[in-house]
């Protein structure tokens, strides 16, 4: 039987691992309306190579875009193809992610605005609510 | 960089020899600013690594799927970032001396 892991010294703040925690969560703006889901994280201040001890690396930013196929089948989407939504905008993390701000202008809705303005909205009774 | 060129690398100790890949990355977030510092490296055999975080939780219910995963998830570890020495396309290098923790969540 081996002798148990020691527990890593505490750090302040809440810890969240970001498979089980982060990713694939919803993110809902500050009107509560779904916005995107949170498909990969931007980490500031970390690149390939050696790494000094001082620097300490954060999440700048939630990425959102069309990773399904590459789940599936491997490989990794275009990096121009990948919405970014700044962390700083981020108000809250819980069950879901709360953004500080209304969704509207976002880079990751452009082809809903897209799609409701150039489909649905061509279809009769594609611009209203239903009644 | 983002998370997924991170996660299922292969991690190695200074001599070259494999330890595992990266399942997971850990984050510390300020309660005040949400800032999020990355912490560290959770270690696992293989990339299926990530499941309900068992392993990683106090939890011990449903009894048979708790103790059925942390079986699939055991020595699972979590390696601090200060005990990385590089981080290439191929793999993750640690410093000569690191030390292997808990992979449990405070």
């Amino acid at each position: 039987m081996t002798a148990p892991l020691p527990r890593p010294p505490r750090v302040p703040g809440r810890i969240l691992d970001a498979r089980l925690h982060l990713l694939d969560r919803q993110v809902l703006d500050v009107d509560g309306e779904p916005v995107t889901t949170v498909d990969d994280l931007e980490l500031g201040d970390l690149q390939f190579g050696e790494r000094p001890r001082s620097a300490a690396p954060t999440i700048t930013a939630l990425i959102s875009g069309p990773i399904l196929t590459t789940r599936l089948f491997g490989g990794r989407a275009p990096r121009g193809r990948l919405g970014r939504i700044g962390w700083e905008v981020v108000a809250g993390i819980d069950i879901v992610l709360t953004l500080g701000i209304p969704g509207g202008g976002l880079e990751v809705s452009w082809f809903e605005g897209w799609l409701g303005e150039h489909v649905i909205g061509r279809i009769p009774g594609g611009r209203h609510d239903p009644d | 960089m983002i998370l997924t060129e991170l996660l299922a690398l292969p991690v190695l100790d200074a001599a070259g020899t494999r330890l595992g890949i990266v399942t997971d990355v850990r984050f510390a977030v300020d309660p005040d600013s949400l800032e999020a510092t990355l912490q560290g490296f959770l270690i696992g055999r293989r990339d299926h690594s990530v499941f309900l975080g068992y392993e990683r939780k106090s939890e011990t219910a449903p009894a048979l799927i708790a103790r059925f995963l942390r079986w699939r998830e055991r020595g699972t570890f979590l390696i601090l970032l200060d005990d990385v020495r590089s981080i290439e396309p191929d793999g993750v290098r640690l410093r000569e001396t690191y030390t292997r923790y808990s992979p449990a969540l405070p």
